[in-house]
């Protein structure tokens, strides 16, 4: 075999060495340490007493966080006596209207209507993503919703609604959050999203650790 | 183009091996995620990473593959033309602009690793079209 013949193996025969070292020692995920998350702030769905507590930390414009919405609801609304959903916002730079899209948010909940606002600005991401000024679309949602016009708009540019982003931002980075949505049960890290069935499992697990705690 | 034969081989095989890595990260439900500042997560989670339901780094898979094999049937052996080699940088080339375009106008995000392997097709066809000396006896 030529001197190149003799290359080309030797270096496939290091790429496969490569991959399978990959797969057994790079396939696991680094250390999520745990750190402990406030969950007395944050917008909250369901009883304070739950034994387990998710906080989400989201941006509405991430289209990541729009494939978690649902999962993470449907698996609430499954176990909703033990568990409570906390959202807490981090809008990235990288989306044009994540931070107005966390002000309209912020402005429903002032009206007590955050949660069902959730679920229209994931639901309606693809509409309003993109538009210079998406105020007038989040208005249309804050309408549909029953809620006051006028003091949605009022909230929506007040320094409170600001003050909690701030907050929530600056937990986020305390918490060391780097992507969205990353999400903290019982103080646990879990980043992305997780379907139905994932999030039973995490559940269940996270029940059953409260029981043996408490026993 | 024979004395470029190994850097085209160290070049198609460190392609391939990013491609592997990044079909990795697709179905990594971590990389299901929005990350600050943007990066391969935005990109790898966008729905432009997936052509018919099959990541684009399958494809780069099967390209890179397919180069090795080029290299060695017709660098090595001399058993097919090297011309197929030609087709296959210019290809190559063609996927990754439409990709770095997708990611310029639609997903607003850069991949790192994609940039790698775009920087390793670029490379790749260079050296492919680079002008050989001519035999002297």
């Amino acid at each position: 075999m030529s001197g190149d013949g003799k290359f080309f193996i030797w270096v496939i025969i290091a790429a496969v060495l490569a991959i399978v070292g990959f797969i057994i020692f790079g396939g696991k995920s680094s250390d999520n340490p745990d750190v402990v998350i406030d969950t007395t702030v944050g917008q909250r769905l369901g009883s304070d007493s739950a034994k387990v507590k998710i906080v989400e930390f989201g941006d509405f414009q991430c289209p990541a966080c729009q494939a978690a919405a649902g999962p993470l609801k449907q698996a609430y609304e499954k176990n909703s006596k033990d568990v409570q959903l906390i959202f807490r916002n981090i809008p990235l730079s990288i989306h044009s209207n994540a931070d107005e899209s966390s002000q309209a948010a912020e402005a429903a909940g002032k009206q007590g209507k955050f949660w069902e606002m959730y679920d229209v600005l994931y639901a309606e991401q693809s509409t309003w993503a993109q538009l210079a000024n998406p105020l007038e679309q989040f208005v249309t949602y804050a309408t549909a919703l029953g809620m006051d016009a006028d003091k949605f708009r009022s909230d929506y540019s007040s320094s409170a609604v600001a003050k909690i982003i701030q907050s929530d931002k600056a937990a986020a980075d305390q918490a060391g959050v780097t992507s969205t949505p990353t999400f903290f049960v019982n103080n646990e890290k879990i980043v992305g999203a997780q379907s139905v069935e994932q999030w039973q499992n995490i559940i269940d697990r996270k029940l059953a650790e409260a029981k043996s705690a408490n026993q | 183009m024979n004395r470029f034969i190994r850097p085209l081989i160290i070049l198609a095989t460190a392609g391939l091996l990013v491609s592997i890595y990044l079909t990795f990260k697709t179905y990594d439900p971590a990389s299901v995620a929005c990350s600050i500042g943007g990066g391969c997560e935005t990109v790898l989670s966008s729905s432009y990473a997936k052509i018919f339901g099959i990541p684009v780094s399958i494809f780069g898979i099967v390209w890179y593959i397919g180069g090795l094999i080029l290299i060695y049937l017709a660098l090595i052996k001399g058993t097919v033309s090297q011309g197929w080699i030609k087709y296959w940088a210019v290809a190559g080339l063609a996927f990754s602009l439409y990709l770095l375009a997708m990611e310029i106008f639609y997903i607003h995000a850069y991949c790192t690793w994609c940039m790698v392997s775009l920087g390793i097709v670029t490379a790749s066809l260079i050296l492919v079209f680079w002008p050989q000396p001519t035999k002297t006896t």
